[in-house]
C-alpha cells in the first residue's frame, strides 16, 4: 500500500489551488507593491518574494480570511524587511541632479515613457508621480495605511488584523499619514488637480 | 467636542470608522467650524486623490515568473516530497496522526521491553540473595516480589514457606 498517495493527492489540489490564487491576484499585489516600493524593479521583486513566502506558509493560511487580506500582510513583512536589508539606500530625487563624488553631472532620473497616449502623460506627470514621490516620502508604516485604506479600500479592522496593530494605531497612522501626504504635496494640490485624474 | 478633538477625528470622520454619536457631533461642529470644515475638504481632497491613483500593472510577465518561482520551490526538497511541500489542514492532521502512531508504537515497545528487563532484574536479584538449594521456589516468590513492590532487602530476609522446603534439591 502506497501511504504517500493521499499526501501526493492533497499536496497536487494545494498546488492548483495555489496558482490559481497567483493567476488571480498577482496584479493587485504588484499594484500595492508598487505603490509601497515607489518604483517597477523592487515591486516586482517584492510581489516575487510575498508569493514564494505565501507558497512555503501556505499550510497556515487560514482559509476564513480573503487570501488577498493574508497577502497583502506578507507584502508589508517583506516590503519592511526589504527596508532593513538595505539601511544604507540613498534616496535619489527626481527633481534634485545626480551627484557624483559631491560633484554635480547636471543629470536627472527620469521615469520610463509608458504610453504613446499624451492626455495618459501629463495625467502621469501631473498627478501620478507628484502623488508617488509624496507616498514614498511617508514613513513606511504611516505609507501601508494609507495604501491599505486609500488604495485597497481595507477598513480599519482589517488594516489593523493585516499589519497587526490596534484600532487606535490604525486611526492615527492613517490621520497622520494623510497629513503628511497633504503637507509633502503642497498647498498647489487641490479638488481640481484630481479632477484631472482618470 | 473641540476643535482639536475634532481634528483628531476628522480621518475617521471621513472613512466613516467613527460611532454614531461621533459622527452627529463632528458632523454639527464642522457645520459652524469653517477651519475644521476646510480641514476635513483637505484630507478629504487627499484620500480621493490616493483612491484616484490608476492601477499599475507589472511591465513584465509577472505571473509567469512568480509561477515559475513558485514551481521551483515545489520541487526542491527531494528528500520526501510529501512531507516536504506546504499542503492543507488534512495533509497537516494526517501527518500529525501518523507522527502520533509512530510515538505511541515506540511508547508501547520501549514499556514491553522495560518491564522484562525488570522482570529479569528482580529475578536475579531473589537468585542472589537466595541459597542455591531454594531456587525451586524463585519462581513464586518473583510472581509476588513484582505484584508487591518488594525490593532486596525484603526478599532477602523472606522465609521460604515449609510446603515448598520440600520441593529443594528436586528443581534444575
Amino acid at each position: 500500500m502506497d501511504l504517500t498517495t493521499p499526501f501526493r493527492r492533497e499536496a497536487r489540489n494545494d498546488a492548483r489551488e495555489f496558482d490559481g490564487l497567483v493567476r488571480k491576484c498577482h496584479r493587485q499585489a504588484y499594484n500595492i507593491a508598487y505603490r509601497l516600493a515607489g518604483n517597477h524593479a523592487d515591486a516586482e521583486d517584492l510581489t516575487q518574494e510575498a508569493f514564494i513566502r505565501a507558497y512555503r506558509f501556505f499550510d497556515r493560511y487560514n482559509r476564513q480570511m480573503p487570501f488577498e487580506n493574508w497577502l497583502y500582510r506578507i507584502i508589508s513583512n517583506a516590503f519592511i524587511d526589504s527596508i532593513r536589508r538595505r539601511p544604507k539606500a540613498r534616496l535619489q530625487s527626481l527633481d534634485q541632479p545626480i551627484m557624483r563624488n559631491g560633484i554635480d553631472t547636471q543629470v536627472y532620473l527620469e521615469l520610463p515613457d509608458e504610453g504613446a497616449n499624451p492626455e495618459g502623460q501629463i495625467m502621469e506627470r501631473e498627478i501620478d508621480e507628484p502623488l508617488q514621490r509624496a507616498l514614498s516620502t511617508l514613513p513606511h508604516d504611516f505609507r501601508q495605511a494609507v495604501v491599505l485604506a486609500d488604495i485597497e479600500g481595507l477598513s480599519y479592522e482589517e488594516i489593523a488584523e493585516t499589519m497587526g496593530c490596534s484600532l487606535g494605531t490604525v486611526r492615527s497612522r492613517l490621520h497622520r499619514g494623510r497629513k503628511a501626504l497633504r503637507a509633502a504635496l503642497g498647498p498647489g494640490f487641490t479638488r481640481r488637480s484630481i479632477g484631472a485624474l482618470p | 467636542m473641540n476643535c482639536r478633538r475634532v481634528h483628531g477625528l476628522l480621518s475617521a470622520y471621513i472613512d466613516r470608522e467613527v460611532t454614531g454619536r461621533e459622527m452627529l457631533v463632528i458632523r454639527a461642529h464642522l457645520a459652524q467650524c469653517p477651519d475644521c470644515a476646510d480641514e476635513c475638504e483637505s484630507l478629504s481632497c487627499t484620500k480621493e486623490a490616493v483612491a484616484a491613483l490608476r492601477t499599475r500593472a507589472p511591465q513584465s510577465d509577472l505571473e509567469t515568473l512568480i509561477l515559475t518561482r513558485v514551481a521551483r520551490e515545489r520541487r526542491a526538497p527531494a528528500v520526501w516530497p510529501a512531507l516536504a511541500v506546504a499542503s492543507s489542514d488534512r495533509v497537516r492532521q494526517a501527518r500529525l496522526a501518523a507522527l502520533a502512531a509512530a510515538l505511541a508504537v515506540t511508547a508501547l515497545a520501549l514499556s514491553v521491553r522495560n518491564t522484562l528487563v525488570d522482570q529479569a532484574d528482580r529475578r536475579d536479584a531473589l537468585a542472589v540473595h537466595h541459597p542455591a538449594g531454594q531456587a525451586g521456589s524463585v519462581a513464586d516468590w518473583n510472581v509476588e516480589a513484582l505484584h508487591g513492590d518488594v525490593d532486596r532487602q525484603s526478599v532477602s530476609t523472606w522465609a521460604v514457606p515449609a510446603s515448598r522446603v520440600e520441593t529443594l534439591g528436586s528443581q534444575p
